[in-house]
């Protein structure tokens, strides 16, 4: 039967493609790892660099990493929840809306690298707020606003319009119905997508490489309008900028980075999996 | 005909409380009303502003690149611009070979990342059962979760020596190596879209094809796949915006060397993309130079091109969503 | 004649009404419904019924309603108009739907639920509202043990009559029912009519049944609509025994439909 035999080949390659793609995310992970575990002890973490960054710790990169993630959480989770409820609550298929999926569309196509000529331009100079925590908060913010608005509406569009008219027809106004049900039923889901979003904010460079990101600091950034350091702007210093660097920092910084990102990839994918076994409806 | 209007609007008690519980209601309710309703309109403002926060945000965003890149064209006559020769120290402002290398780079990584990825979505979807499915999804998503960084890392101290001894060239660190990376760091977007498309295609055309007696494969060959075709290619302007716009891995891996591909055996040889230009460059310049000013001209550019091609991919999703519309009614 | 009928709670007058895709409408309805009796709307499915309650209580506010004209008086006020209270309106008007939609809460919460939004904070009224409303929804035995659990615990018909409860709660005027027994067993169907011949003493109903059989049990008044036309309206008895137009008797005597 040459149709099974067709249907044989083409399955075959299929599945080698997937292997293709699959299997060196695991090579990946793995490898940095098995490289980076030599490097990584409690005063790699916990210590400030020394010896031109040759030696000693990540301390301010971690510490700035967490700064910028809290950051960007502050500005792009209400702004993106709020447009997340318009867009499923509120708007009318009207040219207002389509222009409002379109912009959302395209916010999140923009080059990273573009974000951050548009913080250098919007937040460093225009407002004054320097190279700073500030300015690149703001600039990451703005790039996973996207992210939030489409996993956010995608939630609370799942919670089935049947609830929306029993709240309707008890009396309930539009927002009460919206705060009384509707939102705590996507909650789960909105902080799925709210992790996702600060998650790829919290791994990126590019952004903060005019906004905020300091080569190096021998402190701590004291207030919001310092300097940072940030786990993947210092790798990409570490593995490019410095000569004679010793690959062992290079790959316990990668180790670090990829655990902090990926955890919080790992919280995001059993939260959903949790809640979607949990709920009623 | 005599019209009896209960004027009270109210029925009698109902006979089970001893005491009437009217009352409460009515008292209750006005007084509150006003005082909920204050706080609705301001939250509902809120929401309408932040509804429309993506458009101020594009605009907003365009306004600052013109805004910063406008001045390269009253510094740099658009003839220099349209040359072969970057070299900014000395003036040379040819964004040509730019241009050159971040579209080499970006066709190379969709032409291998569309076909990997509609197969790695084909077998997601409907050749593996559900529990690997289960499995196997969450994994492309780590891929899309592991910083451009720590790619362009392993690119350099791994891919890169690798390619260099096996390919047998100077160096490894080449258009060719961007492109591989690309495409697999594109993989994710292509795959989700991809797949989202071949869980819309209605059960019932697969079955229509098994039922004509057709295999799994012809079925997905001749019917699934057409059916999403429009699916196919949001996926792969979706795929081509992501990689036209990756910076670090590119920056990393490409060797940077601004030039225009002379032949095809250059996807062997470094070179530079537009991403990577801005990255590097915007660090060391005086705010104001010209340098500064093409630069962010090179930014508005990427901009524009991103814009294009997100547009036509959304064009096409609105599409099909109004056809599927039609279809359901 | 116009002696014998009982107060009119709701009057409406030449109602139209279209949606933006054109299905189910309604055209030229012009209906009273009368207090404290149980008013059957019945018909083949998309004759308009259940957009006719919605309509009632402004629920349609929410769907795509392209146009709307004519009057619906209630206690001689048109609900319709542009500035009447419609979050008071539809406290008056409870509606129960086709399939049971418990709130995802405890049973206690479901029943609290309307009176909460409308700022009922004590505790001691919100007690005893819920037990009266269960009461009333002939559940109190049943659930009295049972509150804080979720309502998604309660069997189907339970579910049912906690919905309708959950309207109850609100005392409202008159309690609209759409198909509620469609997905109940005949035990549950029997106890839900039965309770709502003890209801029309404190309340209007306004009830589309599931079936010819349930519209002739339990109508005092009835309205046989179809494809968005009221073909006629009248007593139950009458209605049921000797309808006057005869795509009424053929449906009735189960010709079509």
């Amino acid at each position: 039967m040459s149709r099974q035999l067709a249907q044989r080949v083409a399955f075959g390659l299929m599945t080698l493609a997937a292997a293709v793609v699959i299997l060196p995310i695991f090579y990946v992970i793995g490898y940095i790892v098995v490289e980076g575990m030599g490097a990584v002890s409690w005063g790699f973490i916990a210590e400030m660099p020394r010896d031109g960054m040759r030696a000693g710790g990540v301390l301010p990169a971690i510490v700035g990493t967490l700064l910028l993630t809290a950051g960007t959480a502050i500005v792009a989770v209400p702004i993106g929840i709020g447009g997340a409820i318009y867009l499923s609550e509120y708007a009318k298929d009207n040219a207002r809306t389509r222009a409002i999926r379109v912009a959302i569309i395209n916010l999140a196509g923009i080059p990273s690298v573009v974000f951050g000529l548009f913080g250098l331009g919007l937040f460093v100079i225009f407002l004054n707020f320097g190279t700073s925590i500030l300015a690149g908060s703001l600039t990451l913010g703005i790039m996973t606003l996207p992210v939030i608005i489409s996993t956010a509406e995608e939630a609370l569009r799942a919670v089935p319009q049947s609830f929306r008219l029993v709240s309707t027809s008890l009396g309930g106004t539009r927002w009460q119905t919206i705060r009384r049900v509707v939102l705590p039923q996507a909650l789960p889901g909105i902080i799925t997508g709210v992790i996702l979003g600060i998650e790829r904010a919290a791994g990126e460079t590019a952004p903060i490489l005019f906004t905020a990101a300091a080569f190096f600091l021998p402190r701590l950034p004291s207030s919001i309008f310092d300097q940072t350091m940030a786990l993947p702007y210092h790798l990409y210093v570490i593995s490019t900028q410095v000569p004679g660097m010793p690959i062992r920092i290079q790959y316990g910084t990668a180790l670090v980075l990829l655990v902090f990102v990926l955890s919080m990839n790992l919280v995001a994918t059993l939260m959903r999996r949790h809640y979607r076994q949990k709920r009623v409806w | 005909m005599s019209l009896d209007v209960n004027p009270a609007g109210r029925p009698p008690d109902n006979g089970l409380g001893s005491e009437p519980t009217e009352p409460y209601r009515l008292v209750a309710l006005e007084a509150r009303r006003r005082h909920v309703g204050l706080g609705e309109i301001l939250v509902e403002r809120a929401i309408q502003v932040t509804g429309i926060s993506a458009i101020l945000l594009v605009l907003l965003i365009f306004v600052f690149l013109v805004r910063e890149g406008l001045p390269t064209f009253a510094d740099v006559p658009f003839g220099d611009l349209v040359t072969q020769r970057w070299y900014p120290i000395e003036g040379y402002y040819g964004l040509l070979p730019l241009i050159a290398g971040s579209l080499l780079i970006t066709i190379g990584a969709a032409t291998i990342a569309l076909p990997l990825g509609v197969a790695t979505a084909i077998f997601i979807a409907e050749i593996i059962p559900n529990w690997g499915r289960e499995i196997l999804k969450p994994f492309v998503e780590v891929l899309a979760g592991i910083p451009s960084v720590v790619i362009g890392f392993l690119g350099m101290v791994v891919i890169s020596p690798l390619f260099r001894r096996s390919l047998n060239i100077p160096t490894g660190l080449t258009a060719f190596t961007g492109m591989v990376l690309l495409a697999w760091m594109a993989l994710p977007t292509v795959v989700s879209v991809v797949e989202d498309v071949l869980d819309t295609v209605p059960k019932t055309y697969r079955d229509a094809g098994l039922a004509l007696g057709m295999t799994q494969w012809q079925t997905i060959a001749k019917i699934v796949l057409p059916a999403g075709k429009s699916g196919i290619l949001t996926a792969l302007m979706l795929g081509v915006g992501r990689a036209i716009g990756e910076t670090m891995t590119v920056m990393m891996v490409t060797g940077n060397a601004p030039r225009i591909p002379q032949h095809p055996f250059d996807v062997f040889m470094p070179a530079r993309t537009m991403t990577a230009t801005i990255a590097a460059e915007m660090g060391e310049v005086a705010r104001g130079s010209t340098h500064y000013h093409v630069l962010f001209a090179v930014g508005l550019t990427l901009f524009l091109i991103t814009f294009v091609v997100n547009l036509a991919a959304a064009s096409i999703v609105f599409q099909r969503t109004r056809r599927s519309e039609r279809m359901l009614s | 004649m116009a002696d014998e009928r009982p107060a009119v709670k709701i009057r409406i007058e030449d109602l139209a009404v279209r949606y933006s895709d054109g299905t189910e409408s309604l055209h030229g309805i012009t209906l009273d419904i009368y207090a404290h009796q149980v008013n059957v709307l019945f018909g083949p499915s998309g004759g308009g019924k259940s957009t006719l309650l919605r309509t009632l209580n402004r629920l349609n506010d929410l769907a795509d309603v392209a146009s709307q004209q004519g009057r619906v008086l209630l206690d001689g006020e048109d609900i319709l108009a542009a500035d009447y209270d419609i979050i008071q309106l539809r406290r008056r008007l409870g509606i129960v739907f086709a399939r049971p939609v418990p709130l995802p809460m405890s049973v206690y919460e479901n029943i609290t639920y309307g009176l909460t939004l409308a700022g009922i904070k004590d505790r001691e009224q919100l007690d005893s509202a819920v037990e009266r409303a269960l009461l009333q929804a002939a559940l109190w035995d049943e659930v009295a043990d049972r509150l804080t659990e979720s309502a998604y615990a309660l069997s189907g018909g339970q579910q049912q009559r906690l919905c309708l409860a959950r309207s109850l709660a609100l005392q409202p005027e008159v309690i609209m029912l759409d198909e509620p027994t469609s997905g109940l067993d005949p035990i549950s169907t029997f106890k839900v009519e039965q309770t709502l011949q003890q209801l029309k003493k404190d309340y209007t109903i306004l009830i589309v049944p599931h079936s010819v059989q349930q519209a002739a049990r339990i109508a005092d008044w009835a309205a046989f609509f179809l494809q968005g036309e009221l073909v006629e309206w009248g007593s139950g008895h009458e209605l049921f025994t000797a309808p006057q137009d005869t795509r009424t008797e053929q449906y009735i005597t189960g010709r079509f439909g």
